[in-house]
């Protein structure tokens, strides 16, 4: 008899501990959504303060974005493809600001494009000066954010069967044309993943942000910025502009999810992009 | 054709321009595509090879018939009739069985019309019903294609079938290059031989020859010695009976080392079975040697 | 193992668990304004410190951090606490006056608050929130150049520490500080007055923190410690402007 509640006990802690680490996820998200009555929201984000600073948010990330994408994939395109000396090292160098707390990111980029940085001497002379403007914002969020992409499209490019590139450039494809047709159509289904990724950890970015860029209203405060500065203020709008990043976050894993269903299921119809395992057949 | 690891594939590789050799030279005709000495390294895009990979290869995001245009839209729907495979133009290369595969990797290396088709190990990942079936295609392919195929493998039944001439590679070195005949009757070492399934009997020493001293061996196929109880008076090397594999009408005996290719009915009417003694009977003749 | 030895070591467990917390809080916890952060330890080193911005502070206590002292750069933070019982009554302990401050060689030209009015530097000014930022505002408010703060680009900080870092590391061209924050940089900083008649009363004010658990006989002797004769000239010493003795 006391074996068998003994082993119920024991079958049941296992999914005792799976409810606490469950409810331990879930409940701050539920208390965004409870501790605000939601119909205020709208009218909360509606304030000049919430739309400068989802402006800020929005401009500054999509430039983030292009640079991100565009600089990584043929940089993430090498690093795969091209075996040289030393390369384990840049490969782990790259990966640096994943591990690097934000704060510190802050700093280093402070230390080299700040006023008396590093570079601040040659970007003076050319007229510009970093803290306090939007690109200083681009560059705190393109460093931070730039190691979640370029380490899933390096994957990307690895895990396509070097046979497949191969048979490319003997069917008279040059390495542009192989790249655009073969290589990038693969590896799509990785660098959108490391794309959601980076998107996701750019919009959050806060402390590299507010060391380098500062809390301007305008030109550098973002959505995470003015969360922090409304915290003492106003807690029902840094409520809101909570809300509104879960939203705007969950509606891009949400997307992503759909993308890869859908492109998984259509196995035998064609479609844009390719499947992530590139087995040749 | 040799044993895995010769370095077969690598020679076609360096031929599509994939591998870089450390020397020597690749032209067709007299048109150089790789020289070492003169500095010329042609990428492969710019020489003209259809090279079909022993895993096909196939681009697994577009369908068939996106796969065979690759290399050349114009040809691309002829050859999808010419193989058989127009009715699978829309369907993509997971879809579809490993012979229909091999076509399509065919059919696409040909789009371009290259000047060299390359094949490496074009049979080997299939099952053994359908490697019987598309031998016998490739043969009436490769009998009507006008460009020179260079062709990897290590199973000399399909050299035998498809090959004009056969090259013997062994650990990265040409052993012999010849017609199927000059192989089978003028092996130029013992490996070459064993590659044809013929046996090699160790005959001995030669002492003052014209190539020094070493050992020698006799080289005889199955199908040229025959089978006898008693010692015969020819040369003839004896043996315990090992194994018997019927063949059709005929058998294959192993007495000791040596493999003897005799009728069923002889076998037979020698009563001969496992265990029992025998001797494997030279043909007469000159019998044909090679260093051991 | 029997079900009544697994609910024993379960209910062991989560008291443990219940109990770390509360034998860890030891010593004296002081939550004071950034502005002190040099002078208080000088007067007192064993207690705990956390400075930051009052309002910052203020919204921590209200919602249960463990403080035992807590100091505010204006009335309005103890005053609040003390009107929703959470601190003994506020007494005044200190004053200060406001500066600027620019980084050193005063890159953009800076000689008075004046020269603000022609725009387009980089100011360094605390949020609307923070008892610095409601003086500099109160101060601007009083010499009619409220405008500066549109026409110059202005990073709002929650704390002078923050403030005196960005111009300390030529982030900003100006920032509006304490006299204390400009003498603590003043290796890498250069300071320029503002006109006595503009100063806002700037108070600190001081109480003992009521909540369960507080270390009150502590919080008491700390308190004394900051207003007896060694600490009003330590707070001298570091720029601070002191109350008639009470």
């Amino acid at each position: 008899m006391s074996r068998s509640i003994a082993g119920r006990a024991g079958a049941a802690l296992p999914a005792l501990l799976t409810g606490i680490a469950l409810a331990f996820l879930a409940i701050p998200l539920v208390a965004l959504f409870t501790e605000v009555p939601l119909g205020d929201v709208p009218s909360l984000l509606r304030d000049p303060f919430v739309r400068d600073a989802l402006t800020v948010t929005a401009r500054t990330n999509a430039v983030a974005n292009v640079l991100i994408v565009g600089f990584g994939t043929p940089a993430a395109y090498v690093l795969a493809t091209r075996r040289f000396p030393g390369r384990a090292l840049v490969v782990t160098l790259v990966e640096l600001p994943l591990v690097l707390p934000p704060a510190v990111a802050g700093i280093g980029l402070l230390a080299a494009f700040g006023v008396g940085g590093l570079l601040g001497g040659p970007l003076d002379d050319a007229g510009i000066v970093l803290p306090f403007s939007e690109w200083a914002v681009v560059l705190a969020v393109t460093f931070v954010a730039s190691p979640f992409y370029l380490r899933q499209a390096i994957a990307a490019f690895e895990g396509i069967d070097p046979s497949l590139t191969a048979a490319a450039r003997t069917l008279g494809a040059g390495p542009a044309r192989t790249l655009l047709r073969v290589s990038l159509p693969l590896a799509a289904g990785g660098l959108l993943a490391g794309w959601v990724l980076a998107f996701a950890r750019g919009i959050g970015e806060f402390g590299a942000t507010i060391v380098f860029a500062g809390n301007v209203r305008g030109e550098t405060q973002t959505l995470t910025l003015g969360i922090y500065e409304q915290l003492d203020a106003d807690f029902d709008q840094a409520l809101a502009i909570g809300i509104l990043l879960v939203v705007l976050s969950g509606a891009v894993l949400l997307s992503y999810k759909l993308i890869s269903a859908w492109r998984s299921s259509s196995s035998t119809s064609l479609s844009l992009f390719a499947r992530t395992s590139s087995q040749s057949t | 054709m040799g044993p895995s690891g010769a370095g077969k594939s690598t020679v076609l590789q360096a031929i599509a321009g994939l591998r870089r050799p450390d020397r020597g030279r690749i032209a067709v005709d007299e048109r150089a595509w790789f020289d070492a000495a003169g500095g010329i390294d042609l990428a492969p895009e710019s020489r003209s090879v259809g090279l079909v990979f022993q895993e096909y290869a196939l681009f697994p995001h577009m369908s068939v018939r996106a796969n065979v245009a690759f290399g050349g839209p114009q040809r691309a729907d002829e050859l999808l009739e010419r193989f058989g495979i127009a009715h699978l133009a829309d369907v993509r290369p997971s879809a579809i069985s490993g012979g229909e595969r091999q076509r399509v990797a065919l059919a696409r290396a040909l789009a371009r019309g290259p000047e060299v088709l390359l094949l490496d190990e074009p049979l080997s990942a299939l099952d053994a019903h359908t490697r019987g079936v598309v031998r016998g295609e490739l043969e009436d392919l490769l009998a009507e294609l006008e460009q020179p195929a260079l062709l990897v493998t290590h199973d000399m039944r399909d050299a035998t079938a498809l090959a004009d001439r056969i090259g013997v590679i062994a650990d990265g070195r040409l052993r012999q290059v010849g017609t199927l005949p000059e192989l089978l009757d003028r092996p130029a070492d013992a490996f070459v031989a064993r590659l044809t399934g013929a046996n090699v009997i160790p005959a001995g020493a030669v002492v003052g020859g014209p190539s020094g001293d070493g050992q020698v061996a006799v080289v005889a196929h199955p199908w040229e010695l025959t089978l006898a109880t008693a010692q015969p008076a020819c040369a003839a090397v004896p043996g315990v009976v090992h194994g018997i594999v019927p063949d059709g009408d005929r058998a294959r005996v192993r007495v000791g080392d040596v493999v003897v290719q005799a009728q069923a009915e002889e076998v037979e009417r020698l009563g001969l079975e496992r265990g029992a003694s025998a001797w494997a009977v030279l043909a007469p003749g000159p019998p044909r040697l090679v260093a051991n | 193992m029997t079900h009544r030895t697994l609910l024993r070591s379960l209910l062991l467990a989560g008291l443990l668990i219940a109990v770390a917390p509360v034998a860890a809080a030891q010593a004296l916890t002081v939550y004071a304004a950034a502005s002190l952060r040099d002078a208080f330890p000088r007067i007192d080193g064993s207690p705990t410190y956390n400075f930051a911005g009052s309002n910052q502070l203020q919204a921590q206590i209200e919602r249960g951090a463990p403080a035992d002292v807590f100091v505010s750069a204006s009335p309005t933070e103890a005053q609040a606490l003390f009107r929703e019982n959470r601190c003994t009554r506020p007494v005044t302990m200190a004053t200060n006056i406001l500066v600027i401050i620019t980084p050193k060689g005063n890159p953009s030209g800076v000689r008075s608050v004046y020269s603000l009015r022609t725009g387009s530097r980089r100011l360094s000014v605390g949020t609307a929130g923070v008892p610095i930022g409601v003086y500099t505002r109160q101060m601007l408010r009083r010499l009619r150049l409220t405008s500066i703060l549109s026409t110059n680009r202005v990073s709002l900080d929650p704390n002078v520490t923050a403030i005196t870092s960005k111009v300390a590391l030529g982030s900003a061209d100006a920032g509006f500080v304490y006299i204390t924050d400009a003498k603590s940089v003043d290796d890498r900083t250069e300071t320029i007055r503002l006109p006595r008649w503009a100063q806002p009363p700037v108070r600190y004010q001081i109480c003992a923190v009521r909540r369960s658990g507080a270390d009150t006989s502590g919080a008491q002797a700390f308190i004394s410690k900051v207003r007896s004769t060694n600490g009003r000239r330590v707070l001298r010493s570091y720029g601070f402007g002191l109350p008639p003795r009470s």
